[in-house]
């Protein structure tokens, strides 16, 4: 018997599955995998008719309410996977509550995935524009952080022409 | 005899004082509650009977005083009690024709008829007179009321018909034309030709969005009126299109110097998905048509208080996504329990 509670506590206590539905059932529903998520909330609101619509969704609070905890995630998303419009939506919106620095990272990586032409110049448009919320830099325009990097995406011969049109409109 | 317009909205047993229409502006937990279903002593709080209720007055006052004439007896003889009674009419008229809304179905029209007829018979026999003049005038005014509206006549030709047909229904009834032709003018005027204007502007609200499919005019980006640059429209569109109709909800928000000056906000999303949010003109209901308007909320959210769209079918909408106006099943999708409905009821 001693042997069995021994071997039950060994299998249940190390499966990584059911040690994290454990913790699930705390106060925060924290997801079991951001890209799920992500995936799962773009399938229900179908299209960006209502870009705000995940925000219906208690699952999607989490991680709106912690961006910092899933910026990681969010980045490897974009980095590894493919991905629609919706679910780009999705990020981005997941991401609205990002402080400047770290919402800096993350525009900076968007303006990666411009450059590879794995986003179009729209989507990285709605990154910076406050399309899906976060307004950093609408407000923060004369700042020199978002100066800076509007100054490097002008002499970056990787750049759009378009996005180039658009930054020397703004700025 | 006087068979005078009375309470239409009183059934058989007067002592019940319950209504037949229901009130417009949902201000009881039973829309039939109007002024807390209590006519006597209550108030309809919006004033959406009061209207129709001098309207009817008038109407009354002077087809009794035509009637007085034609028997060489003084305009105003009897006109305090005209006033009452057709008070009374022309406030039914209204409420049946918010229950039965515009011309409908062969069946939806019959049973307009009827209402009206019971009415303009219990009205009658209230003051005394003989109930079939008045179920004659209020059935026949409404019949060829509807008549008319279905065949596309105007709001005049539904009131001119109504009010000829109310009276050859009294008439024939034995009682007299010229009140019957009152009974007549009030429901084709307070009925069919109002319901009939209801319906044409929640189509033209439908037909105004439909044209603008694909226009970019109210995108996020772009500067639309007093909504500048990078700011979410979704409301302006509806506000835009519903103006355009004739159906504005008004400019509620903004500081009271704007309001004075008419430069207010409309409505905004979550203000139109706030079941208890009055908009003026527009009714909460869970069977929207053709120029309805949507809307979702999020909870707790200031900046962006949700989405809202104009119905364009039994389930599509039409609304400013930020890149363009779009038409699709928004609003009634499975997963979207939470909308909530409008209707363009008119208002005076």
């Amino acid at each position: 018997m001693r042997y069995f509670i021994i071997a039950f506590i060994a299998f249940f206590g190390c499966n990584p599955k059911v040690a994290q539905s454990h913790k699930n059932k705390g106060s925060t529903m924290r997801p079991l995998n951001y890209s799920e998520s992500i995936i799962q909330i773009s399938k229900k609101v179908q299209d960006l008719t209502w870009r705000f619509e995940p925000l219906t969704y208690p699952e999607f609070e989490e991680i709106y309410l912690n961006p910092k905890i899933y910026l990681d995630s969010a980045l490897s998303f974009l980095s590894n996977s493919e991905f629609n419009d919706v679910e780009f939506g999705t990020i981005v919106l997941s991401m609205h509550k990002l402080p400047l620095d770290d919402y800096m990272l993350f525009t900076s990586k968007n303006f990666e995935l411009l450059k590879e032409k794995q986003i179009n110049v729209n989507q990285f448009i709605s990154v910076i524009n406050g399309f899906y919320g976060n307004d950093h830099f609408m407000k923060n325009k004369k700042s020199k952080i978002i100066q800076g990097f509007y100054k490097e995406i002008l002499t970056d011969d990787l750049c759009p022409p378009e996005l180039k049109e658009y930054i020397k409109e703004i700025i | 005899m006087i068979s005078m317009p009375g309470p239409r909205w009183l059934s058989g047993d007067a002592s019940l004082g319950r209504w037949f229409g229901t009130d417009p502006q949902n201000q009881f937990a039973s829309p039939y509650l109007a002024m807390g279903n209590n006519p006597v002593n209550g108030i309809d709080p919006d004033g959406e009977f009061f209207i129709p209720a001098l309207i009817g007055a008038g109407i009354s006052v002077i087809t009794n005083g035509i009637n007085n004439l034609s028997n060489n007896q003084s305009f105003f003889n009897g006109a305090g009690k005209a006033a009452f009674w057709g008070a009374i009419g022309g406030a039914a008229s209204f409420g049946i024709g918010v229950a039965f809304q515009g011309t409908g179905s062969f069946g939806n029209e019959l049973l307009r008829a009827g209402a009206h007829a019971l009415s303009g018979g219990t009205q009658s026999e209230l003051q005394g007179g003989n109930f079939l003049h008045g179920f004659f005038s209020g059935g026949f005014a409404s019949g060829v009321s509807s008549g008319i509206s279905a065949f596309g006549g105007n709001g005049f030709s539904q009131i001119l018909g109504g009010g000829l047909s109310g009276g050859v229904g009294s008439k024939i009834s034995g009682g007299n034309f010229w009140q019957g032709a009152g009974t007549g003018i009030m429901v084709g005027a307070l009925n069919h030709a109002y319901q009939s204007g209801i319906s044409k502007v929640r189509e033209n609200i439908a037909k105004f969005a439909e044209g603008y499919i694909g226009s970019t005019e109210w995108n996020y980006d772009v500067e639309k009126d007093n909504f500048g640059q990078n700011t979410n429209k979704c409301n302006k569109f509806v506000y835009d299109v519903t103006t355009e109709a004739g159906a504005s909800p008004d400019l509620p928000n903004g500081n009271w110097i704007k309001k004075v000056f008419g430069f207010g906000s409309p409505p905004t999303a979550g203000q139109w998905a706030d079941a208890d949010y009055e908009i003026p003109g527009w009714k909460v209901s869970d069977k929207p048509g053709r120029g309805s308007v949507a809307a979702m909320a999020i909870p707790g959210q200031s900046t962006y208080t949700g989405h809202t769209g104009i119905v364009s079918g039994m389930k599509s909408t039409i609304s400013a996504n930020g890149k363009m106006i779009i038409k699709n099943d928004w609003g009634f999708r499975s997963n979207q329990s939470n909308v909530v409905f409008r209707k363009w009821v008119g208002r005076w």
